[in-house]
């Protein structure tokens, strides 16, 4: 071939490569229509996965969240996402998956956790700077800032009052402080009481019977984690269920009356909430992997998320495995879409 | 004494030198020249065949071979960059001295002749090794205006530079694929890899004193020792040869968007026989453009400014006269910066700040050993690096000071065995020291190592071939943190045509990257620790392209390569029974095209260069479902870079293009996470005058011609439209 015309060739095919650039999602637009779901958090994958529950199905990745997402909440037809990073709260319809304008905290707050209070304020922990906020759900705007304690974290609402658990953690080379609930009147805002719990409260779950059962992770050493149970109606620690390892998140059984304490990458300690016998300790784990996210759905089955497989189990109280779907990457909070 | 020996003595020490030189011997003097240019040509080898009698000629283009028995010789010219001359049969009687002058032609007369330094380890046309090899000549009109390393290298083929934005924030390079860990960065031939990070931020290396920059694609462990999986970036500063004696200097300021101001200046002197050359810089920018965040709303990069000094200095010498010239050279850099550290836009940090400061001095040796075919390279260097990073917003308040420093001294001696064969050898001793203000911990790490390339341009006559080059090379690590390493690899480059160059080269070696400081002996918290047991990274890589160089358009010269490489036992931070640690879980495998094509349709006024990159670096760890066989993060698979440059009298001009396709922030490739590809467009004009011995250059410069507004990192935003303008006034 003449040297000239081979020249222009291998020019026109390298500028047909600047052509190769156009690429489309491979993973299409599928959106799961269905009224009953377990909502999955990705952290890793700053996304959200269905598990549709009525066609037994998986949606991975429906909708993309926030910079360190760390909890999601299902409220009135809608997914809200604590995106700690972002210092904001998203909003998704479950049924389209448009997101709403996010909820802006402001900077500096790293929100942890959240709860309704009713239709129009909710109640969000901020870890950085130590408070919670009251939040108008409507008008979307912090109504209120209150402070908790160190760290605050946990957050569960009963009745008029919002129990904040404040871990007391002021830097890795630092001990804890003395572990502390903040009650706070839900209607003017203004702290009650502060209760002193075990060390590091992580999470605040409501059993049965009204009490609040605070999941305390220890200190990694000294003092290990403890479930610190809070009588509502005097606002005072009822029992400390010596429980043992490191529990992050508490999750309880309203049907079966047990409690689920999480520890990331073993599985989950158990103990009854009504006689407070401990059915499986660190020594012996219930399910024996998982435990970066837990909860209890209405049937009383537990579902836990395994970080590391990417992975959520369905299992029943026994611990006896009933399913395991594939989620995204590194899952964490789970919510449950009840019909 | 008695008295009668004393004066015996004292003859005798008088007559030694006489004595030595051989009295009755002849000689072979002359002078060489260009024979395109009639230019003289200096540091010719010459050389007696089958003797190790030889001498390198001088800057004038003299030379002579003293102490020749008499007899019938064999000389050989040699130099890089033009054919070699042979004159048999040259005699030499007693006491005579042979004239021979000589011309010498260019090897190739139609394109550049770019030398590589680092893919050897020893000066070799770019067209005789078998690597992947870009020269870039920072004097350039389309780098003019480049504030820092990561804005020169960024239009390579194979290269991605992980900009996080803004003069001040952090960029690191990607080379076919690789983590910036897995890329050496050299300063004249010193490693200034961090080895607390592993990594080398290149937006703290400012142009100062540079005078070219050599990018070799492709592992190079065999080389260079540990972490040259992706490959070497070598940032060579200018040598003595580029003056001219006298008094020289030159002044630059510039001035650019987002409140940037920058003053450079530079002298060089020739007093005697000492070149001493000085340069300085200083940079401020307050970098406060504007971005969309997240969710549409127009905000200011605020806590983005920089504010950084330059200093670099270089004294050098020759001892001696004759062949056995020893060159002197001692280099001092100085680096000093201060910045605002806003990270991500989601959290914002507006009272982060980061400090750092870099010293480094090197001490080079070059002199022939033994006879002209031996050259000896010794080099001793130090570098220290402080750094400190301050945060009160985030969740863990930080207050980290580091303090590392590396101290070695490396010895390397290349040898002509024969016309066709090069052997450079070479041993080195280095120390890595890092020191943790905060914790008081401080680490020492201990390596040695051996090396050897072989060079052999064999006249191979099959299929019409001319050339084939062959080049082993091999390198032993010994190292106090880790087991010891052999790093093998071998390169291939089969020569057709002469004028019309086409040439076929392969490569395949292994590689490995170390363990760094951190994944070792990160101090164990609660969430955290370091792993001492971690074993290095593997690389095993091959390459195959073709390259041609046609006299055609002024210098066609395009280059096509394929290439592979799989990785494994990478280090992976991730949790394991409650805490995060490195562990040697990942594995990958990174294949791709790079293509570049350069030429010029007017000969000196207009010259066309363009890249494209396809790359496929996915992940194949099989125990991780969900991120098997997945796109790695920030490996986009299309890059495309085309400049344009055009000179006409005293106006020159460069536009140039850049496309990099859509990359994913995720390990599972969430498409709804993923950047969205970009194109860029960038314009330079610049008019050169000159009056009497100065010269004045003012240089426009506008970037991201469209305001494009586009990430190349999740989550860290890019300056938009971007003007600079700056004014040089030279004395030559």
């Amino acid at each position: 071939m003449n040297q000239k015309v081979w020249v222009l060739c291998v020019a026109v095919l390298f500028t047909a490569f600047g052509f190769w650039g156009c690429e489309d999602d491979p993973t299409g637009s599928d959106t799961p229509e269905t009224s009953s779901a377990i909502y999955v958090l990705n952290s890793a994958a700053t996304s959200i996965s269905v598990i549709d529950l009525e066609a037994d199905t998986v949606y991975n990745n429906v909708a993309t969240v926030g910079t360190w997402p760390n909890q999601l909440v299902y409220h009135d037809e809608k997914l809200y996402c604590v995106n700690s990073g972002s210092n904001n709260i998203m909003i998704f319809d479950v049924d389209t998956w448009e997101a709403e304008t996010p909820i802006a905290l402001g900077d500096g707050k790293n929100p942890m956790n959240m709860a309704f209070y009713n239709d129009r304020y909710a109640f969000v922990t901020c870890s950085m700077s130590n408070q919670v906020l009251k939040v108008d759900m409507q008008e979307k705007t912090v109504a209120t800032e209150i402070t908790a304690g160190t760290g605050a974290t946990g957050i569960a609402i009963s009745g008029d009052k919002v129990y904040v658990s404040n871990t007391g953690y002021v830097g890795w080379d630092q001990p804890y402080e003395q572990g502390t609930v903040t009650v706070v009147n839900a209607t003017n805002g203004e702290v009650i009481k502060t209760i002193d719990v075990g060390t590091n409260p992580q999470s605040i779950a409501i059993a049965s019977d009204g009490k609040l059962h605070v999941s305390c992770t220890g200190d990694y050493g000294a003092n290990p984690g403890v479930a610190s149970v809070i009588d509502p109606a005097t606002d005072t620690v009822v029992e400390t269920v010596e429980i043992g390892g490191a529990p992050g998140m508490i999750a309880t059984d309203l049907v079966n009356e047990l409690a689920y304490l999480s520890v990331w990458g073993m599985g989950c300690m158990v103990y009854s909430t009504t006689d407070y016998t401990i059915l499986n300790d660190s020594e012996n784990m219930f399910l024996g992997k998982g435990g970066s996210g837990i909860l209890v759905d209405t049937e009383g089955y537990v579902w836990v998320s395994v970080w590391d497989d990417d992975q959520v189990v369905k299992v029943n109280s026994t611990g006896t495995v009933l399913k395991t779907y594939n989620v995204g990457d590194s899952p964490m909070s789970l919510a449950q879409r009840i019909y | 004494m008695p008295h009668k020996i004393r004066p015996l003595l004292l003859s005798i020490l008088l007559l030694l030198p006489v004595l030595l030189s051989g009295n009755g011997q002849g000689r072979i003097c002359g002078t060489i020249r260009c024979h395109e240019s009639g230019a003289p040509l200096g540091a010719v080898n010459v050389y007696l065949k089958g003797t190790s009698l030889g001498a390198a000629s001088e800057s004038n283009g003299n030379y002579c071979i003293y102490d020749i028995s008499p007899g019938d010789y064999t000389v050989i010219f040699r130099m890089i960059g033009y054919k070699t001359r042979e004159f048999p049969g040259i005699s030499v009687s007693e006491g005579e001295t042979v004239t021979l002058d000589v011309y010498m032609n260019p090897t190739v007369l139609e394109y550049d002749q770019d030398i590589t330094v680092t893919s050897t380890r020893g000066p070799t046309l770019v067209t005789d090794v078998p690597a992947s090899v870009n020269v870039l000549d920072t004097d350039a009109p389309e780098y003019q205006n480049a504030q820092n390393l990561g804005e020169i290298l960024q239009n390579i083929q194979g290269v991605f530079i992980k900009d996080q934005g803004g003069l001040g924030n952090t960029k690191t390079i990607s080379l076919r694929g690789s983590t910036a860990g897995q890329v050496v960065v050299l300063l004249d031939g010193q490693r200034i890899n961090n080895p607390q990070t592993g990594e080398v931020d290149l937006s703290t290396l400012s142009l100062e004193g540079v005078e070219k920059i050599e990018v070799v694609r492709g592992s190079n462990s065999a080389l260079y020792g540990a972490d040259a999986i992706g490959g070497v970036v070598n940032i060579i500063t200018r040598s003595d040869e580029q003056k001219k004696g006298g008094l020289q200097g030159s002044v630059k300021t510039t001035g650019a968007s987002f409140g940037t101001f920058s003053l450079e200046s530079t002298v060089d002197a020739k007093i005697k026989r000492w070149d001493l050359s000085g340069s300085g810089k200083y940079l401020h920018s307050r970098g406060d453009f504007t971005f969309t965040d997240n969710y549409g709303q127009k905000k200011t990069r605020k806590n983005a400014d920089i504010e950084s000094t330059d200093l670099h200095g270089r004294l050098a010498t020759s001892l001696g006269e004759g062949l056995f010239t020893r060159h002197l050279e001692f280099t001092l850099r100085h680096h000093e910066s201060e910045r605002g550290a806003p990270g991500t836009i989601e959290p914002y940090y507006y009272r982060a700040r980061m400090w750092d400061k870099q010293n480094q001095a090197n001490m080079l040796l070059n002199s022939k050993i033994f006879s002209c075919l031996h050259e000896l390279r010794w080099q001793n260097y130090y570098y220290d690096s402080w750094s400190r990073y301050f945060n009160d917003e985030s969740l863990q308040k930080v207050d980290s000071r580091f303090t590392t420093r590396t101290g070695g001294s490396e010895i390397q001696v290349r040898s002509i065995l024969e016309d066709w064969s090069t052997l450079t050898y070479g041993s080195g001793i280095r120390l890595d020291y890092m020191q943790d203000h905060q914790t008081s911990d401080e680490r020492l790490r201990t390596s040695a190592y051996f090396f050897t390339v072989s060079e052999n341009q064999l006249p191979v006559q099959i299929l019409g071939m001319k050339k084939l080059s062959l080049v082993p090379s091999l390198r032993y690590d010994w190292n106090s943190d880790y087991p010891n390493r052999f790093s093998p690899k071998i390169g291939l480059v089969f020569n057709w045509g002469e004028r019309w160059l086409t040439s076929l080269k392969m490569n395949a070696g292994l590689s490995y990257r170390a363990p760094t400081f951190n994944d070792l002996y990160w101090p164990e918290d609660v969430w955290t620790k370091g792993n001492p047991n971690l074993s290095p990274e593997n690389g095993m890589d091959w390459d195959m392209g073709i390259r041609l160089q046609y006299p055609v358009l002024n210098g066609f010269y395009l280059e096509s390569t394929y290439f592979e490489n799989y990785l494994s036992d990478m280090i992976i931070w991730q949790e394991t029974d409650g805490l995060w640690m490195p562990e040697n879980v990942q594995s990958a495998r990174i294949r791709g095209i790079e293509n570049s094509l350069k030429f010029s349709p007017l000969k000196n006024n207009l010259t066309f260069q363009a890249n494209y990159t396809f790359m496929d670096a996915r992940n194949t760890n099989p125990e991780s479902p969900a991120e098997y066989e997945k796109i790695l993060v920030y490996r986009p698979k299309h890059t495309v870079n085309v400049s344009l440059t055009a000179r006409i009298l005293h106006i020159y001009g460069t536009y140039s293009y850049q496309y990099v396709s859509r990359r994913y922030t995720d390990a599972t490739n969430v498409w709804k996470n993923s950047l969205d590809p970009y194109s860029l467009s960038h314009i330079s004009l610049g008019y050169e005058m000159a009056y009497k011995t100065f010269r004045l250059t003012v240089n426009t410069h506008l970037k991201n011609l469209f305001d494009t507004e586009y990430r190349v990192i999740k989550n860290m935003p890019v300056p938009g439209r971007e003007w600079r303008v700056s004014l040089t006034v030279e004395k030559k």
